[in-house]
């Protein structure tokens, strides 16, 4: 990775010295008009490619995974010791302390929590009334890169083509995780399908049961966001090149 | 083919397609290069999406400056539709 960011310097470094070369010896010599624009698309390209490497992640993918497995491997031991089987909610910036995260119940009742406050900046917190509303609430990698969005203005009255616009921009064009991906909304059910996701990670884990796959955890923090209501990981269906995702959102 | 690689494909081809085509033309006016240059920066842009914070913040300059210098080449056609004087043609040597 660390490569391509240095081809991506030296081609703009490259490209913008070279542009401005044949701009002034076309336009103040040759007197040739073609050949001085091409001089300043030179510069242009030049200018672009050397913004883009500064995008380009200094970590290569393979220790990004492997830091990302580590991390989940703990998250696992953490969730194991805890005894937690309940499926995470998600739960939007509102109703947190300045950022969604994921709460995880310490019992599995038969509905999942109904949370109308939002929740203390604790590891372990009290959600309702009763003595068993005891959850842990932890971040999630959608919980740093929804920081990185732009908060819609009316989350309530985002759609279908909204949020698919919000987790595409997360997705595809901020994290890289993914090629391109489609969301659909169909009344409490969000359907996401990703294609050809760039992280997975070997074997089943506690984490992965509970809170789901990196992927579908960050799509559903984003989710959880861009509605501005609390989300569940129905399910997740993994197939060659595709991950489809089944989510649900809680009132 | 990632984002970044499209987003550089696409402008390469655009702009390479801009001189062939204008200089085809026997187009000689360098401000609508220049133009044209700016008007697909945009296009480009925009097709990409978002980007990451500091490569949005890069992108922008980039783009202001662009801005700038169409301005620049409006303010240009305005004083010559007005005195007549093209301030491109009193660059050249």
């Amino acid at each position: 990775m660390k490569d391509l960011s240095q081809a991506y310097r030296a081609v703009g470094l490259m490209l913008i010295p070279s542009g401005i070369i044949l701009f002034t010896l076309a336009f103040f010599m040759l007197n040739s008009t073609p050949l001085s624009a091409l001089g300043i698309s030179m510069i242009i390209l030049g200018s672009v490619i050397l913004a883009l490497s500064t995008g380009i992640p200094r970590m290569s993918a393979e220790a990004a995974r492997l830091m990302v497995e580590s991390s989940i491997r703990n998250t696992s031991a953490l969730i194991e010791e805890l005894g937690l089987r309940s499926r995470a909610v998600y739960l939007p910036s509102r109703l947190t302390d300045g950022k969604p995260m994921a709460l995880i119940p310490l019992t599995s009742n038969p509905g999942h929590p109904k949370i109308d406050k939002p929740l203390p900046k604790r590891l372990i917190v009290r959600y309702g009334l009763k003595e068993e509303d005891v959850g842990v609430l932890m971040e999630t990698p959608g919980s740093i890169v929804a920081g990185m969005l732009e908060k819609p203005s009316e989350p309530s009255e985002s759609t279908a083509g909204t949020l698919e616009s919000s987790l595409s921009t997360a997705l595809v064009n901020v994290l890289g995780l993914v090629d391109s991906m489609k969301a659909s909304i169909n009344g409490e059910d969000i359907i996401v399908e990703l294609s050809n996701p760039k992280i997975t990670i070997n074997g089943k884990t506690l984490a992965s049961e509970v809170l789901g796959s990196p992927l579908a955890s960050t799509v559903a923090s984003l989710a959880a966001e861009a509605l501005d209501k609390p989300v569940i990981v129905e399910s997740e269906e993994p197939s060659k090149n595709r991950i489809l995702l089944r989510l649900r959102v809680l009132e | 083919m990632d984002s970044e690689t499209r987003l550089i494909l696409l402008m390469s081809i655009m702009f390479t397609a801009t001189v062939v085509i204008f200089s085809a033309l026997g187009e000689d006016r360098l401000d609508l290069y220049v133009s044209m240059f700016t008007l697909e920066y945009f296009v480009s842009i925009a097709l990409h999406g978002a980007f990451k914070p500091k490569v949005g913040l890069y992108m922008n300059i980039i783009g202001y400056f662009l801005l700038a210098v169409f301005s620049l080449i409006v303010v240009g056609r305005v004083i010559e539709v007005l005195y007549g004087v093209y301030i491109w043609d009193m660059l050249r040597l």
